[in-house]
This record gives structure tokens, sequence and C-alpha cells, in this order.
């Protein structure tokens, strides 16, 4: 090593060294060269200094007292902004449980989020019949989803297998008057006590004139609280009133006396409906099918074949044909039974006792809550691809931001 | 180190008792950071206060990504050269042309008045060649060979590549040695120099 070497790595003496190796010719050089050997004398003097320099200083006590009372004269003064992370959490947290409730009513309103129709859900598919099907052995296997259309026609699927041989149906049935193609059953309980019994009867017959109804069953019983204070009567009516005029009906004859009891209650047949239709369109063209046969046919024993087949047909047809007409009639007619009991000191409350009242409100509080959360979490569902997709947005927003204010950066530096 | 982070989370919740435990084993590097690098016992006293001040407002943004005092040492740099800026735009007389008429950097009362009659000529006369150091370099070196920091730590604190510090401290102590070695009172008068070592050897 020559002195120009030494003198070059004297300054990274003795820490940044290359390595072990050159630190040792380093130092043979110095036990040789008595002036390398004093320039190492004077850097690890200076070290030396530098490194305790400042053991003996003292922090002055006007350092020492003067930041710790700004220290606690500034957290004394800032209790507010102690606060301030405990109140922001606090707003966003509100903030989110607004956004996801108002969410949840404003869709329950169906004001936001519509709900898409996914048109994989509407299956129709071609239908044939085959010769050879024993309509006794058919049996519609599955109800394929079905789709509302939303217009007065529906189309549905069935997949019915029969004998080995497959059907396919696809049929188009006209709206059975419930407006967007469901077919909704609706009845109603009326429970009454009144002390006017008489004229509680007499209402309720007018209310049926008037709203187009009509009595498929009525009965009687007990005495007159006049004649017998000990018993009192009793009716029983079973009435067919239009759906259309089904609630103003229902509220007229709740305020004819003390309401004891009601219930309303909505079927909805639309899928055994469209079942039993489209098995009826399918026996009925299995009918056709098999009259065409007959015309062609010569031969006594297939013709007695086929007439014992149409006669099966034919009784499968009917049978359906009365479902479907029974369906439709009370589709069109609401059903409601109204009980009357006379009553001799029935107080016409205003409203129920409150022992029922309160037994009622936290029946309807608890199912609201249930169906509310459910609702939420159908919200958060459907909400959650919006949310992921103004996240992919505000995600990369904020680092063209970041990429371009570190540009800047750089250009400032240099 | 767990007792750190408790008291780290407690000081950022505005507790100012967390924050004295937290800040007196670090009050004296700071102040002593400031005082080297600024020169002057009042600007000094003035940075590191605002250095402790900058510290505790600054405590919600301490994210645990380096150590705590690597963290406050930073802030404290960052104070020290902000003045060094502003004292740049004020006319003043170079320190520089100061040192080379005699003057020394104020001293700070330091030690008993007998080492102080030992080492009060060697101290001056580093401090004199810490002083005249550009920012850069003279901060590197405080950190490094004063404050006994390890290289990537210094890195960490001045934010800058370890190749860069390592390069700073070298020039930097090359820089000191020469100035020591030309300085009026010599450094060096009394150290043993190799030739009377070896003799012992």
């Amino acid at each position: 090593m020559t002195c120009a070497d030494f003198l070059s790595l004297l300054p990274q003496y003795p820490d940044q060294m290359p390595d072990d190796d050159t630190t040792a010719v380093f130092l043979a050089h110095a036990a040789e060269c008595a002036e390398c050997a004093n320039l190492l004398v004077e850097q690890e003097a200076m070290l030396l200094a530098l490194s305790t320099m400042d053991d003996d200083l003292e922090v002055p006590e006007t350092f020492s007292s003067g930041w710790r009372k700004a220290v606690q004269e500034e957290a004394l003064a800032r209790p507010s902004k102690r606060g301030f992370a405990s109140w922001k959490y606090a707003v966003t947290a509100a903030a989110a449980l607004v956004v996801v409730l108002g969410g949840t009513a404003l869709m329950r309103a169906g004001l936001i989020l519509p709900d898409y129709a996914n048109p994989k859900d509407q299956v129709s598919t071609a239908v044939s019949l085959e010769y050879d099907v024993a309509p006794s052995a058919a049996s519609p296997a599955t109800m394929m989803a079905y789709e509302m259309t939303g217009t007065a026609s529906m189309k549905r699927s069935v997949d019915a297998t029969v004998e080995g041989a497959s059907y396919d149906v696809e049929t188009e049935v006209e709206d059975a008057g419930s407006g967007n193609g469901a077919i909704l059953l609706h009845s109603a309980t009326i429970n009454l006590s009144s002390e006017r019994y008489d004229e509680v009867m007499a209402s309720i017959s007018s209310l049926l004139e008037a709203n187009d109804g009509w009595v498929s069953y009525r009965s009687e019983y007990g005495e007159s609280l006049e004649v017998n204070p000990e018993a009192g009567r009793y009716a029983y009516w079973e009435t067919r009133v239009p759906v259309q005029a089904l609630p103003q009906f229902v509220a007229a004859v709740s305020d004819l006396g003390h309401l004891t009891g009601s219930e309303m209650v909505t079927e909805d047949v639309s899928a055994s409906y469209y079942d039993v239709q489209g098995r009826l369109d399918m026996y009925i063209a299995q009918r056709n099918r098999l009259n065409e046969l007959m015309e062609k046919a010569e031969a006594v024993s297939d013709i007695i074949e086929i007439e014992s087949k149409l006669g099966e047909v034919q009784y499968s047809i009917d049978s359906l044909s009365g479902r479907i007409q029974n369906w439709d009639s009370r589709a069109k007619d609401a059903t409601v039974t109204i009980s009357v009991t006379e009553t001799a000191h029935a107080k016409e409350f205003a409203r129920q006792p409150l022992r029922q009242r309160l037994k009622a409100g936290l029946a309807n509080a608890v199912y609201a809550l249930q169906a509310f959360a459910q609702d939420v979490l159908v919200f958060l569902v459907m909400a959650l691809p919006y949310v992921v997709f103004i996240a992919a947005i505000g995600g990369i927003v904020y680092l063209v931001i970041y990429l371009v204010r570190k540009r800047k950066m750089r250009r400032t530096k240099k | 180190m767990q007792e750190d982070a408790l008291l780290i989370k407690r000081a950022q919740k505005g507790d100012a008792e967390a924050f004295e435990a937290l800040m007196t084993p670090l009050e004296k590097r700071i102040y002593a950071l400031c005082l080297r690098m600024l020169t002057s016992r009042e600007d000094a006293l003035d940075c590191a206060q605002d250095t402790m001040l900058r510290i505790w407002r600054a405590l919600g943004t301490y994210r645990m990504q380096s150590s705590f005092s690597t963290w406050a040492l930073r802030i404290a740099t960052n104070a020290c050269l902000d003045m060094l800026r502003k004292r740049k735009n004020k006319p003043t007389t170079s320190l520089d042309a100061l040192v080379d008429v005699g003057f020394a950097p104020q001293a700070e009362p330091e030690g008993s008045p007998e080492t102080q009659a030992e080492n009060a000529d060697q101290r001056d006369a580093i401090k004199s060649a810490i002083a005249i150091l550009p920012e850069d370099m003279r901060s590197a070196l405080i950190l490094r060979d004063v404050q006994g920091m390890a290289y990537e730590e210094v890195a960490d604190v001045l934010q800058a590549p370890l190749g860069t510090i390592k390069s700073r401290i070298n020039r930097a102590r090359a820089r000191v040695r020469e100035k020591l070695t030309s300085t009026p009172e010599p450094f060096f008068e009394n150290i043993v120099y190799a030739d009377e070592r070896r003799k012992d050897v």
C-alpha cells in the first residue's frame, strides 16, 4: 500500500473499511510508515474527541422546563382535539349508518337499485307431443323458474318427464286479473261483537249489495238477549266480494261493531295455477291429436284404444279445467268470512284492549325489524358492486394525484 | 420497546405525561444536535424548544415505520435546517470569516472546571471545525460520530441513500482533520504520536 492509498482510506477508518484484508494492509502500512502512523493517531484522536464532545453537555434548565410547560399547556388547551379522534370515528360511523339505513329505505321504496331481471332466469322451450304418451303416467317433474315479464302475459317452462319421454312446454297464459300476471287469492276474516245485532246483520247485507258481493254460506243460531239474557245470537257469513271492493268492504264491516278479531290473507297460487294450466293445454293438444288419429283409424282395435285414451284425457281435462275455474273465481272474488256475536254490554271501543294492542304492537315491531334487517342485508349485497366500482375509481384518482405530487417533489428537490 | 409503544399511544391521545416520559431520554440528544448544528446557544434553545413542540404536534402522524428516536431526530434535523435557512436570509458575517479571525463558537459551559481547563481548547477547536462544514456534511457527522448512530439510522434521519451518507461523513472527517491541523491552537498538540508509541511496543 502506498502513502497515497493510505491517505485516501484514512477518512473511512475504522468503520467504513472495505474489508478486513484492506484493514490489515492499512494497519500494516501504518506500522511501517511513521508519517502515516501519525496521521492514523490524529484520525483516532479526532474521532474520540467527536464521540465524547457531548459527554459533559448539560441540558439547560430553561429548555428542559420550557418544553415541558409548553406541551402541558397545549395538552390542556386541546381537550376538544383529544376527543376529536373519537368524534371523527363517531361521525364516520353515523354517516355510514345513515347511508345504509337510508339506502335500505330508498330501496324499499323502489327509488334506488332497481331490481333488473336477469335474462338467464327466463326459460322457455319448445313443445312436442309424442303419440305413445300415457297421460295417466304424466307427471310434471319440475316447475322451472318463471319470470314475470311485467306485461299481461307470462311465460313459464315445465320440465315434464312422462314414461321416458320428455316434454317441454311453452305456454302463454292470460293475466288472471291481478294486473301483473300473479294469481292471488284474497280472503279476510272479521269477528264482530255488538249489542245491536240486528242492525249489524242488516248492514252487512247492505254492504254486500253495494259492493256487488254475494253470500255463499250463512248460518245463525242462539236466542236473542231480549228473550234470554244469558244466551245471545251468533251469525256466521261466508261472502264473496270483488277483489277491487275488498278493502272498503272489510273496513266498512269492521266498523259495524266491536272488532274482536280480523285477518287478511293473500295466497299466491300462480305456480300451481300455471302448472295446471300447462298440463291442461297439454291434455287439450293431446286430445286434438287423438281426434286426428281417430279419423284416420280403420281397425276396430285401434279405434277402441284411441277412444279409451280419449276418455282418460278428457277426464284429466275436465278435472284440471275445474281447478282453473275455481281459482279464477276465487281470484276474481275475495272470500270474506264474518262472524257476529250478540253481546249485552259490548262496549264500542275505538281501540282494542291495551294488552292486545301491546302484544300486537310488539309482534308487529319484531316482524318489521326482521323484515328491515333482511332488507338491509339485501341492500348491502346489491350495493356492493357499486361500492367496489366507486372505490376502484377513487383508488385510480388517488394514485394519479399521488404520482403527480411525487414528480413535483422530485423536480423541486432537483 | 413495548413500554415505548404504550407511551407513544398514550401520548398520541394527548397524554402530556406520557410524552414527557417518551422525550426525556431524547432531550439531551436533540439539544446537542441543535447546538452542534446551529453553534449558537440561543438559537439552539429556540430550535430545540421548537423541535419538541413539533414532535408533540406531529405525534399523530407517527406510524412506527422507523424507530421513535429516528423519527424525532429527523424532525430535529429539519428544524435545524429550517433555522439555518432563515439565518442565511439574514445578512450575517460568515462563520468561516469569524473563525479565521479567532472567533470560536459559543462554548457551552460543560463539565467540571477541571475538565474544562483540560479540554477547553480541544473542544473549541473541534467545534470550530464542525461549524464550518456544509450543512449536509455537518448533520451527517454529528449524527454518526458525535451521537453514535448507525449509518442506516443516519440515512433514515437525513432521508438520503446510505452511500451518500457514507460519502458525506468521509468528506466531513477529512475536512475536520484538515481544519484541526491548520488551526492556530493545534488540536493534536497533546496526543501521543506513533513514533513515541512505537517505542513502547
